[in-house]
Order: structure tokens, then C-alpha cells, then sequence
């Protein structure tokens, strides 16, 4: 067993984790249920998380890797009484459809608009290219991350 | 299309489990464990086809952490269908829990629940089988030809319902059905096309792979908690195969991580329940990617020998089809996928000679499904090539020999009564059809007749089209009840078999009894499925949710709509029939009251009684959606690589009950059928062992892969469904196989008769062609 | 993986390098693979994920030299002067969040079949720097890939960092694959280095449909020294698919791969030589 350090969405937490430990197992071991397991290869994107600014697949980077960084699921985004301008586009939108893939995708869409305010059709798709859906044709992803990049372009113009 | 004033029905209401998905809740099978819970995990066969001449556990058994193991040794022998589908089945009782013969790689052999995961697993590698490998055989004509091994041997497989099965062929269904004189049909037109178009293997890829918890409540009771699409079936044949009564089982559906046919099927639900009857404990059994790929079901291969008969004057004389279904190891909704290649194709272009037999053949390969489409993606295919081809050879524009000769409105067809689920179906005549607008519509998105130029010189520009039809639920079979009850604030309980996986049928049928009711959507909570509390419902598949439990919905709101009006006269001392609800509030009366007023008298006030009501729904009819699909493709020359560039989509799905949905569920299937069309395929050795069970070989449509999309939905009005409504879910995954093949053959002249279009293949027939 | 006992992540190239020259010492870079990885003899894990000294890409008139931590998410954003073909290559790489955590050390010593970016590196006559706690040495890529990388780096070394002479060439980078998130069918890069009408040097590599990115060296030795012509580079493409030994793909057949190592050998020498924008992914 190896002992690390890290935070997830603000809170510091200790562990012992065995090395083969994926971040992924160890998110849902936590109680970090919106970290999917769809395939556990690397393919599906469903465990997507954020790690110190980067977003990554949690299935890939094992446990001990996370020791000492800043780990962000989208339990940190907003809840059912107070959504993030994503989340609640991606719903007014119908991006949700299962939602399995919901929470991995809303965090990479998360990073691509802390980076660019006012993405293209064109990189949003590439943004999204790493989580899988196949309910949707990922046509009211895009443009629900257009509708929730305009809202924060204008709560920002706003609060200016 | 009828005027109305509906409130909430037609529009984008938020869809009710929209933001507690989105924000990450508990809500999935995963999601809900106990803290303490047995790992189940499957030993699955190695080889295609072999018989288990002994199997040694001691070793596993002595391992520390493991339970029990469960193999064909120590759990009764009880034949039935893995399929999920009413009672009685139409597909064969072929399959039992565990067999002394595997009969594909990745068929069960024995399984294990152990403390966790690691040790279950480890379990397995120590379970010592020796098999008598038998000869496989893996082409389905093969498989009914004389002298093949025969893959059911065993003397309990049956079916249940008065049909053909000869399992001494490997042959698990045939229908033959015909109308008028073929042959005479033929004789009198001009031109006759006719190929062999083959379909190949598919999978539902839910990102949610198949996962299963059971536990026994402290009375004793087996409580599964499963991702599945049919509750009560599972509830029924979990009984069936664990032979405990139906009363000791609760199954719940919670949130399920998509399905398209996939979890219409018994997977895991038996095995882990014996694991929990046999242990006492809680126990998840859940399949890996790779598992799902090679254990759960597939879509069926198909080989459809297609042949069109037409008139100078674009008459077509004619129409034979005749398809070789390969249903792998089992035969779960063989018969009926296979029926329906028939069912929801041929009736698209009326026709006085029209010949149909479709033959089933068991195979030592992963099994087929119910899987969105349901035979109509194998059949529409050719027959829209050859539509294509046939329109070209008497220069008639495709188009417009669809236009001419596609089934209308007031129009039926023989095939309807001619081929039903297993059994005869229903004579029906069409009533809602907006497929000329859908055409019009998409033929205009698409820019029909102009030709925009290459990208690159080593690329070819083309466009192509297909038309399409599905149903809406089984007539006379599907049956789907609700119940509703008012609670003290006005608000209602809509309790429903139904089941969401996904499709946002929750929101839909709260709308329904929104609308009939006259609330808003957020005084209903929805809740599906629980045995324990929802009434029954068939569950969702065959395109009936909304079509079919939506008229449940709204009868039994209609009803309790009624039962508040009274008590509403009650304490306004006006009749009944001067009274209204608007927006939750009882107009008419000597004063307005709440929906709430109502809920807490009937509850606390004079005549205590719960208000409550309950409804069933059976459909006479299936009425079609229709689509009519359009792309544009760009093929290039050196590497035989397709590209879509643009996918157009018209679809008539009645009224669409909540717009974005519908959109959404169109997308859906289309992605789906892109994919499926282009690069999702089956590799398998010449073992039968399949080579690419992952995502990162079996490619699926990722966001950057997709072409622009345009969605067209025109509205009609179908007077047997719920405030005009149809269905939407399926249809539109048909249609990417025969529009790009049309499109290709635009593009570069070659007409590809297989799926996938890979690379390989289309420039192997552009080298062919030259 | 299950006897790997101790997890280090030192902040310097020196530290890691002490820390790796441990015997069942193994260096993690990006770790993309390494999850998945079960390596027995592996005792402990040596994250490289923290030493900025290898994370920074740097540019002079003459080089550009990239870090072996730089991801390839960082090489295509990069706003500087890289070669479109390595942009090309690092954009061609699976998905975002794959992208977010390979890395070119990685890439370039883990060497599967389906790495894209050795192809343009190849291509393009990079030199990668090594280290150990013994040695620093510069060797060429063509040396690094003489056999597979791990026989080439010594015990406990790793790769630093790889250059890349700017200008030189005209280059062109194809990636054939059946979606953008795929591992690929082919990678091509061809590399021109151009003195009026004259191919004074040509470097051809492909990937994918062999077991290890490749130089293909009879076609670039056909154009080398030669005036410009198309009817050459076809040449150049019929060398290439036939002086190369293809992987068994269950997904394509040989005559597949020929065929196309042909014609997409002699398209990227076309676009190469016009000076077309890369491909990022030529296929659907």
C-alpha cells in the first residue's frame, strides 16, 4: 500500500492505495459516483475527470499519480438547486439523454471554455472527441456548450 | 396536423431526470450498492463449439473469498429464451443457465461470486473444465445444410408457440409468406435488378455495460436492481429459471446508461439472483467492455437476396426478398428481427406480387438480439439500393420514382396481416403518412441534383437517398397500464412500468398526464419501473413507449382527471360538467380552488378516500413513422475511404410530444447508423474468437466523426396516438446503410452489397470496377 | 504492477535519474499505458510528470527542441515555429483527453505500431537527447530506431528531449485511420528538402501498417539529388509499398495496405512539395 494526498473539489483526503489502484476505482470507492467505469481501457471517456487544470481519463492514471494534486469531478460544478450555466444548457438543450456520459463530457466542455469563451462547432467537437455517447449524435452537446459559453460570456459582461 | 392549445404537449419542457444526471447523482445500478456485497464474475467458453466432459471447481472453491460457483453440474436444468419479450415467447426455449455444451466463444461455462473482484476472477482461471471440442460451423448457409454439426442437440430445446423450429437443421425460425404471382410479376417488367446484400455484426454499445445487483430483503424476498428495458420480463423469467415464485421478486429500474435492445434480454439477472439465493448475499454481476462485445447480444447478420421488378413507367411489378438471418449460438428474437425484415420494409412500395420467406440459422458465433431497427436495418437496405438502381435503369430520378410509388395515407398492405411477432399480425391500412413532405423537405437540405466540387483532386463528390418506415409498438400483443394519484399539494404520483433507459420517456409521459389533466409538468413524479409499485408494462421496445404507454398515461389521467372534477363538485357544490382544470386550478365553480384544495379534502376531508386511477393500453394497429434520409458523401480515390459530409433526416413521427427529445432520438440512430454503416464491424479468427471486443478497435462515432446533421421533423396527426403521436425511437438508424451505398455508387459508380464501407472494401470494388 | 512499492515524483532530471538507475526502477511519462500495464518486475514507479527542465519547448533560429514531458496537446497548440507535419502527427493522436497526457518521451520509447508522432519525427531527422545518471548523449532518431527504443536506451537512461532542424525541409504529414480516434491503418510523412528544382534530400517514413514507425529508405534514395517531377513521386510511392514490410492487421489486407502505402506515399510527396496544410486525419 502506498499513502497519498489529494484533494477532490476542495477537500482534502488521505489513503492508502494499493498500486494498481486507478483513479477511477479510487473516485468510487470515495463516493465520487459520477465517474462512470465504461470500459476501463482508456476508450470510452465515461471517468473523464479534471487533474491540476488537465482533463484526463481516470481509468488511465492510477491512484498514486494523484498524490498531491487537485481533482475535480463534476460534483463540483453545481447541484439540482443551483446548476452550472453547462449543466443546465446541456439539460435545456436535451444533450442529457441515459446521462452516462454526461459528467465526463460537461467536465471536458468545463476546460474548453476556461481556455477559449466562444468555441467553434468545430472545436467543441474536438474537445468532446474523448467521450463516447451513443444516445445522442452529439449534435445537442454542441450546441448546448455554445448556449452555456454565451450565458457565461454575458453573466461575465454583466458582473463587469 | 390539427390546430390545438395544448400547454404542455409540443413543447421543450426540461426534461425531469435531465440535471440530477447532469450533476452527477447516485442513480445508476453501480451507484446503489450496499457497503458490503459480494463480485460475480462468468467463465466463459474458449471455444466455438464444444461439450463439457468435466468440470473440476475444488481448487476455485478452496480459494479465501470465494462463496459459490455455480456451473450446469449443481443448478437445475430449466430450457427458456433469453430473450425478454411477452408472454409466451416467440423466440425458442434453447438456452438454460448453465449447459455440459458452450456453443460460441464467450458462452457461459460456469460462474463464481467471491469477497471482490480480484479473487472472483482468479476464481475463474482455477475452475479446471475439459471440453470434447466439436467441429463449429460459422456460415449460416452452411449451418441448414446437410451434414452440419448440429449446434442443439439436446432434447428439451423447444418453442412455446405454434411455429417452425428444426433444430435438427440449425434452424430456429422460417416464415414464408407471398401475395399475387411473383414469377408473372416479373415477367411483366421491363427491368429486373436483384443482389444478395449482406448485413453484418453490431453492437448496442450502451456506454453502461449490462450490470446486475440482487439482494434478499429481510423477509426474504430477492430485490434486483438491473439495467434493463423489460422489468416484468425479467421478474417472470428470473422465476421461470431460479423456479422461485414470481411473488418472492422485486425488480427495480433504476437510471440506465442506454440500451437499444440490448437489455430487451436476460443476461445476468438469473445468474446473479441463484448467486444471491445460493450465498445469501448481495451480489453484482456486471460485464466488462470486452464481455459486452462477446457475451451480451449483437445485431443479426443478414444475407437478404433482393429482387425488384419495375415498369418503363416506374410501376413496380414485383418484389421478392428472401433473407438468411444468422442468429448466432441462440435463437432469441430470431424469428420475429427476422419477420420484421419483412414487415417494416415491404409494405413501403405497394405492389400485387410480393414474395417474402426469411430462414434463421443457428451459428457457433455471439447471438443475436433485439437491437434498435429490429430487421428492418438488414432488409431496407437492398431493397433501397435496388430502388435506386432500378429508377437509374429506366432514368427516372430516384426521388421521384419514391414519390410515385411509396405507400400513402388511406393505402394498407397484405404484408401487415401477413406477418406478424411470430404469429399472423393485423390487417392495417395507413392513416397518418408524411413521408411526401419529409422528401420534399429533405431533398431541399440536401441540395438534390446539385453537385458541389471535391476537396481534393483524389476525391469524388455524390449524394444518395433512401425512405423508411418502422411501427409503433405490437399490436394485440404489447400491452402498457399506469397509475396516478393525487397527493395533498396537487401534486401526482404517475407510476409506470415504462421503462426510461434513457429516452427521456419519463418527461414524455408527464406530459401526457400534464396535458390531460391540465397541470404543469412539475406537479407529476414520474416513477418507472419498481414490480413492487408501478403496474405492469411490457416494457420498452418495438417503438411502443410513447405511442403505447403514452395512451395508457393518458387514459388513466383522463380517469383521474374525472374523480377530481367530482370531488371537486363536491365542495363546490357545482356539476361536474361546469367544471375545468387550468394550470392546477378548478375553474367553472362557485370559486376557483387548487388541485392541493382537492388533494387534501379527498384526503383528510368529508368522504376520506385516496383519488387514484389506473389504465391499460393495447393498440390495435402498429402505424409507421416514416423518414426520408439524405447525405452527401465524399469518397476518396486513393484509399477507398468514405467520408459524410452532410446527413439530412426528415422524419414524420406524428406529433412529437416534446420536440428536442425527438430530435435527440433521431440523432441518436442516426450517429448509430453511420457508425455502423462505415466502421463498426465483427473481426473474428477462424476460431470464431472475435478480435476487437474494445472501443479502441470497434469504432463507434466519436464527436469529431460526426458530419453536419440536419434533423427535420413533420408533424402529423395520428388519431390512435396519444395527442397524435407516433413513434421515433428506431426508424432512423435505418437508413444510413442504403443512403450511403446510393451515395457512393453517385460518387464513384460501384455499388458496395456489403456493410461495413470500409476503406478496403470500397476501393477493392473501385479497382474491381476499373 | 502488484509488487510496485514505492511511487517517486521528483521535482529534477537529476533526482529522477538517480531514482531510475535502481534496479525495477521504471520511468513514467504521461502514463497513459501504464495503468493497464502488469509488469511484475516493475518495484517502483518514477513519475517524470513534475521535472519542468523537460516540459518546455524551445526555439533558436536553427532548432526547435521539444521536452519529452511536452504532451501533444501542448506540441500542435504550440505558437511557435513547429514543423506542421509534428503538429499534424500530435493532433492525429487519439482523443483530447489522451492527448492532454502522452507525451513525446512516451511516445517515442513505448513505440507501438500505431504511434503517430515518431512517424513525422522520423521523417523530419530529429535528434533525441538521453540521459542517464552515467551519461547525457545525443543520438539520431534513425539510431533510436534501429531496433525497438527500449534495446537502444541503456539500463535506468531516458529520453530528454528531441530537435528538430527548423526550415529544412518541406514536410507533409497523412494519417489513414477509420475515425478521427483510431489507431491508424498508415501514417505517412514525407520530408523534402528543396534547392530550386532539385530534391537535394528526401526522408519517407510510415507507421501504422508497420510494426514500428519506419524510414523508407529506397524511395527517399529515388529522389534524393533528383529534379522535380510527379511521374517521380509515383515512383517514389510504388518503391515504398514495395520495399516495406507490413504488420498482419486483421483489419485490412495486404494488397490494402500496398495500395495505399502507394498512393499516400505520393500524395504526401505532392502536398509536401506545394506546400499543402497537413492532413490531420485523412479518413472517416
Amino acid at each position: 500500500m502506498i499513502q497519498i494526498s489529494l484533494n477532490i473539489n476542495g477537500e482534502d483526503f488521505d489513503v492508502d492505495v494499493s498500486p494498481d489502484l486507478t483513479l477511477l476505482d479510487l473516485l468510487r470507492e470515495l463516493g465520487f459516483h459520477s465517474v462512470k467505469k465504461g470500459c476501463g481501457e482508456g476508450d470510452c471517456g465515461a471517468c473523464g475527470v479534471i487533474m491540476d487544470g488537465i482533463y484526463c481519463k481516470s481509468c488511465l492514471v492510477l491512484a498514486m499519480q494523484a498524490n498531491g494534486r487537485d481533482v475535480f469531478t463534476v460534483e463540483s460544478m453545481g447541484d439540482v438547486n443551483d446548476p452550472h450555466p453547462l449543466q443546465q444548457a446541456f439539460v435545456d438543450e436535451g444533450a442529457v439523454q441515459c446521462g452516462y456520459c454526461i459528467p465526463s463530457m460537461l467536465l471536458a466542455a468545463d476546460v474548453l471554455l476556461s481556455e477559449n469563451e466562444d468555441p467553434t462547432d468545430d472545436e467543441i467537437k474536438e474537445a468532446l472527441d474523448g467521450n463516447l455517447c451513443r444516445c445522442t449524435g452529439y449534435v445537442k452537446q454542441i450546441a448546448a456548450v455554445k448556449k452555456a459559453a454565451k450565458m457565461m460570456r454575458e453573466e461575465e459582461n454583466d458582473a463587469e | 396536423m390539427t390546430l390545438n392549445n395544448w400547454k404542455t404537449v409540443g413543447t421543450n419542457v426540461r426534461k425531469v431526470d435531465g440535471l440530477a444526471l447532469a450533476t452527477g447523482g447516485s442513480l445508476f445500478v453501480n451507484d446503489l450498492l450496499d457497503e458490503d456485497y459480494l463480485f460475480g464474475a462468468i467463465l466463459t467458453s474458449p471455444h466455438a463449439h464444444a461439450r463439457i466432459i468435466s468440470i473440476d471447481t475444488s481448487a476455485a472453491e478452496a480459494l479465501d473469498g470465494v462463496y459459490t460457483i455455480l456451473h450446469h453440474e449443481n443448478v437445475q436444468r430449466v430450457p427458456h429464451t433469453t430473450a425478454g419479450q411477452g408472454y409466451p415467447e416467440p423466440s425458442p426455449y434453447d438456452a438454460v443457465m448453465f449447459d455440459n455444451k458452450v456453443r460460441y466463444v464467450g458462452d457461459r461455462v460456469a460462474a463464481v461470486a467471491a469477497s471482490n473482484e480480484e479473487i472472483a476472477r482468479k476464481a475463474l482461471s482455477l475452475i479446471k473444465v475439459q471440453y470434447e471440442v466439436l467441429e463449429p460451423v460459422f456460415d449460416p448457409l452452411t449451418a441448414i445444410s446437410e451434414g452440419a454439426p448440429v449446434i442443439h442437440d439436446q432434447d428439451d430445446a423447444k418453442v412455446i408457440i405454434p411455429v417452425f423450429y428444426d433444430k435438427s437443421r440449425n434452424m430456429p425460425a422460417k416464415v414464408e409468406t407471398s401475395v399475387g404471382n411473383v414469377d408473372e410479376g416479373f415477367a411483366q417488367a421491363d427491368v429486373i435488378v436483384e443482389d444478395v446484400f449482406e448485413t453484418h455484426y453490431g453492437h448496442h454499445c450502451p456506454i453502461e455495460p449490462h450490470v446486475t445487483y440482487t439482494k434478499l430483503d429481510p423477509h426474504g424476498r430477492l430485490i434486483i436492481t438491473t439495467s434493463t428495458q423489460v422489468p416484468f420480463h425479467v421478474r417472470r423469467i428470473v422465476a421461470q429459471v431460479c423456479q422461485i415464485p414470481v411473488r418472492k421478486i422485486r425488480v427495480i429500474k433504476p437510471r440506465i446508461g442506454g440500451g437499444f435492445g440490448g437489455k430487451q434480454e436476460i443476461l445476468l439477472e438469473d445468474v446473479c439472483s441463484m448467486l444471491t439465493l445460493r450465498t445469501g448475499m448481495p451480489v453484482l454481476l456486471n460485464y466488462n467492455r470486452e464481455e459486452e462485445f462477446v457475451s451480451s447480444r449483437t445485431r443479426h447478420p443478414s444475407r437478404c437476396y433482393t429482387k425488384v421488378g419495375v415498369k418503363n413507367d416506374g410501376t413496380i411489378t414485383a418484389i421478392r426478398l428472401h433473407v438468411l438471418l444468422n442468429t448466432g449460438a441462440y435463437g432469441s428474437h430470431a424469428l420475429t428481427v427476422g419477420s420484421n425484415a419483412g414487415s417494416k420494409v415491404l409494405p413501403m412500395y405497394p405492389c400485387e406480387n410480393i414474395d417474402f420467406k426469411m430462414e434463421a440459422a443457428y451459428t457457433n458465433l455471439p447471438v443475436g438480439g433485439a437491437y434498435r431497427g429490429y430487421g428492418a436495418t438488414q432488409a431496407v437496405y437492398g431493397l433501397e439500393v435496388l430502388i435506386d438502381e432500378a429508377a437509374r435503369r429506366i432514368g427516372m430520378d430516384p426521388v421521384e420514382f419514391r414519390k410515385k410509388n411509396h405507400i400513402k395515407s388511406g393505402q394498407g398492405s397484405p404484408i401487415f396481416k401477413a406477418l406478424g411477432e411470430g404469429t399472423e399480425g393485423v390487417e392495417m391500412t395507413i392513416g397518418s403518412c408524411g413521408l411526401d413532405k419529409c422528401i420534399e423537405l429533405g431533398a431541399e437540405a440536401i441540395g438534390w441534383g446539385h453537385k458541389d466540387p471535391p476537396s481534393h483532386p483524389s476525391k469524388k463528390r455524390g449524394k444518395g437517398c433512401a425512405i423508411l418506415m418502422q411501427g409503433s409498438s405490437i399490436p394485440h400483443v404489447d400491452m402498457g397500464s399506469a397509475t396516478l394519484k393525487l397527493n395533498d399539494d396537487g401534486s401526482f404520483n404517475l407510476l409506470m412500468g415504462a421503462t426510461d433507459l434513457g429516452t427521456g420517456s419519463d418527461t414524455i409521459l408527464s406530459q401526457i398526464a400534464a396535458e390531460e389533466i391540465g397541470v404543469s409538468i412539475d406537479m407529476i413524479i414520474p416513477l418507472s419501473s419498481d414490480t413492487d409499485v408501478t403496474p405492469f408494462d411490457v416494457g420498452a421496445y418495438a417503438s411502443s413507449t410513447t405511442y403505447l404507454s403514452g395512451m395508457a398515461v393518458k387514459k388513466t389521467a383522463a380517469l383521474i382527471r374525472h374523480q377530481i372534477l367530482e370531488t371537486a363538485s363536491e365542495m363546490l357544490g357545482s356539476p361536474v360538467s361546469a367544471l375545468d382544470i387550468d394550470d392546477g386550478v378548478i375553474k367553472g365553480g362557485s370559486r376557483e380552488i387548487t388541485l392541493g384544495d382537492v388533494g387534501l379534502h379527498s384526503l383528510y376531508g368529508e368522504n376520506q378516500h385516496q383519488i387514484i386511477a389506473s389504465a391499460s393500453h393495447i393498440t390495435e394497429k402498429s402505424p409507421p413513422p416514416f423518414a426520408a434520409h439524405f447525405v452527401e458523401v465524399e469518397v476518396d480515390e486513393d484509399t477507398g475511404s468514405v467520408e459524410v459530409l452532410h446527413y439530412v433526416a426528415a422524419v414524420d413521427c406524428g406529433t412529437a410530444i416534446h420536440p428536442k427529445l425527438a430530435e435527440g432520438q433521431t440523432e441518436g440512430a442516426v450517429a448509430n447508423g453511420l457508425s455502423y454503416a462505415l466502421t463498426e464491424q465483427y473481426f473474428f479468427n477462424e476460431k470464431g474468437r472475435m478480435l476487437n471486443p474494445n472501443f479502441g478497435h470497434y469504432k463507434i462515432f466519436s464527436s469529431s466523426d460526426m458530419p453536419k446533421m440536419t434533423t427535420i421533423l413533420v408533424p402529423t396527426y395520428e388519431a390512435t396516438g396519444p395527442y397524435g403521436a407516433k413513434s421515433v425511437s428506431e426508424i432512423s438508424i435505418n437508413g444510413a446503410l442504403p443512403a450511403i451505398a446510393n451515395a457512393i455508387q453517385d460518387a464513384v459508380g460501384v455499388r458496395i452489397a456489403s456493410g461495413p464501407f470500409s476503406p478496403d472494401k470500397v476501393l477493392a470494388a473501385m479497382a474491381k470496377k476499373s | 504492477m502488484i509488487n510496485v512499492e514505492q511511487y517517486d515524483r521528483p521535482d529534477t532530471l537529476k533526482e529522477a535519474l538517480e531514482l531510475l538507475a535502481k534496479e525495477g526502477a521504471v520511468a513514467l511519462a504521461g502514463g497513459t499505458s501504464m495503468s493497464l500495464a502488469k509488469n511484475p518486475s516493475w518495484n517502483s514507479i518514477v513519475d517524470l510528470s513534475d521535472i519542468e527542465e523537460i516540459q518546455t519547448i524551445e526555439e533558436d533560429d536553427e532548432f526547435i527542441t521539444i521536452g519529452a514531458m511536452v504532451t501533444m496537446t501542448e506540441i500542435f497548440r504550440h505558437p511557435g515555429n513547429m514543423p506542421c507535419s509534428i503538429s499534424a502527427a500530435a493532433r492525429a493522436v487519439s482523443s483530447t483527453p489522451i492527448r492532454n497526457m502522452t507525451t513525446v518521451g512516451g511516445s517515442l520509447a513505448r513505440s507501438v505500431y500505431w504511434n503517430d508522432l515518431p512517424v513525422a519525427l522520423l521523417s523530419l531527422g530529429a535528434s533525441v537527447g538521453l540521459a542517464s545518471a552515467h551519461e547525457r548523449r545525443r543520438i539520431s532518431i534513425d539510431e533510436l530506431y534501429t531496433s525497438h527504443p527500449s534495446k537502444v536506451l541503456k539500463s535506468g537512461e531516458i529520453i530528454t528531449d528531441v530537435k528538430v532542424e527548423l526550415g529544412k525541409y518541406k514536410t507533409n504529414f497523412i494519417k489513414l485511420a477509420r475515425t478521427h480516434v483510431d489507431y491508424a491503418l498508415l501514417n505517412v510523412c514525407a520530408s523534402l528538402e528543396v534547392k530550386g528544382n532539385v530534391i537535394a534530400n528526401a526522408r519517407i517514413s510510415v507507421g501504422g501498417a508497420v510494426n514500428m514507425a519506419r524510414l523508407v529508405i529506397p524511395a527517399g534514395e529515388l529522389l534524393s539529388g533528383q529534379q522535380y517531377s510527379d511521374d517521380l513521386f509515383i515512383k517514389a510511392g510504388e518503391t515504398a509499398a514495395e520495399s516495406i514490410e507490413y504488420r498482419s492487421d486483421f483489419r485490412v489486407n495486404r494488397e490494402y495496405q500496398k495500395a495505399v502505402t502507394a498512393k499516400l506515399v505520393t500524395r504526401s510527396l505532392r502536398d509536401a512539395w506545394n506546400n499543402c496544410e497537413c492532413n490531420e486525419t485523412d479518413g472517416e
